[in-house]
């Protein structure tokens, strides 16, 4: 569990916060430092972080190599032809309703927002 | 009880859902301003349209490459693209210039999933209750080599066809998380935006994703060869 000798920071709380240390998920600085400074000085803890680096890089490798695609002629097509179409454009209206009664008289708005295409 | 109704077309931007304001503008004016409105309007579309396909449709290939790895076929994928980008382009004014569009458009994917294509093939989810209980009974202690440095490099060997697969095979709050950190290089804050999860959630599905896939990967490996049985398991 431990690697005997005394640090201020004990190995198991070393041990994990290691993935979020490789992952620069540690935003306070102090932590960041004293996580640093215990790995110099603890041969296993900096071996195993030193492994789940080379380990956590490896998988982003692989994952990077294996998974980029790219979009075919006709996705591409069409995403382009949707965002050109000149026809399709933002509609709003505004209902006024005035209601009048003995007692008040009471507006109401409404507003519609849409979006379509005019020639629908 | 007399009721009298208006209608008028686009006023600016600004405006847009802003009820009170419209309600206690001078009536008598609302026609001109609302032409005035529309030409300016018209020019403010046109601007967001140029934008959108300046800055968000580079995002394509990898949006599509998102999408695969959701829905697991291209044909689904495809569609999937096309409807972000439609949701995307029709709400872009709600998009605040200068914030993180390339999360914006994953949010907006990763909902669009969820929402149609979820719903036709409902999983089974493990719990985020599962996921805490794995982390408390993972141990913190140091482990010595055990055979990783003959597994990162039988890793290598594999075919990209063996991680794509394996990474399918990964339930999927496990294969996004893992995604997203990883393939994106989202940070941990932002991939909780875009699942809309708590970052503590991302934490713990991306760690037990990240080891889950390994081992399917290990698996992989020894199947071909590349790895002897018993090593690093």
């Amino acid at each position: 569990m431990s690697c005997g000798s005394h640090h201020n920071l004990p190995c198991t709380e070393v041990l994990h916060a290691i993935v979020l240390y490789i992952d620069h998920e540690i935003e306070d600085n102090a932590s960041v430092q004293a996580l640093e400074l215990h790995i110099q000085e603890c041969p296993p803890c900096a071996a195993q972080t030193a492994q789940e680096a080379l380990i956590n890089q490896q998988l982003k490798a692989l994952l990077n190599r294996s998974c980029r695609e790219e979009a075919s002629d006709q996705l591409r097509k069409n995403v382009s032809a949707m965002i050109r179409q000149p026809q399709f454009e933002w509609h709003q209206s505004i209902t006024y309703t005035e209601i009048t009664t003995d007692t008040f008289i009471h507006t109401r708005v409404e507003i519609h927002e849409r979006y379509e295409s005019e020639e629908d | 009880m007399a009721v009298q109704s208006s209608v008028m077309t686009p006023p600016t931007e600004s405006e847009a859902g802003s009820g009170k304001q419209i309600a206690q503008r001078d009536r008598a004016n609302a026609p001109a301003t609302a032409s005035r409105s529309a030409e300016k309007s018209a020019a403010l579309r046109a601007e967001q349209n140029a934008r959108f396909e300046r800055d968000a449709l580079p995002y394509l290939d990898a949006l599509y490459g998102a999408a695969l790895r959701m829905t697991k076929n291209p044909e689904s994928a495809e569609d999937l693209v096309q409807e972000t980008f439609a949701k995307a382009f029709t709400s872009f004014h709600q998009f605040t210039e200068g914030t993180n569009l390339r999360a914006w458009l994953y949010r907006i994917l990763t909902t669009t999933f969820i929402n149609i294509y979820r719903k036709e093939q409902r999983q089974p989810l493990i719990s985020d209750g599962e996921i805490e209980e794995w982390q408390i009974a993972e141990a913190a202690t140091h482990t010595s080599d055990q055979g990783k440095s003959a597994e990162v490099e039988a890793l290598e060997q594999l075919p990209d066809s063996d991680i794509k697969i394996a990474l399918h095979e990964l339930p999927e709050e496990f294969r996004l998380a893992v995604y997203f950190a990883d393939v994106e290089g989202f940070s941990y804050k932002e991939v909780a935006e875009i699942l809309g999860i708590p970052p503590g959630t991302v934490m713990s599905r991306l760690h037990r994703g990240r080891k889950l896939l390994r081992e399917s990967l290990a698996d992989y490996a020894r199947e071909r060869g590349f790895l002897k049985r018993g090593e690093a398991q």
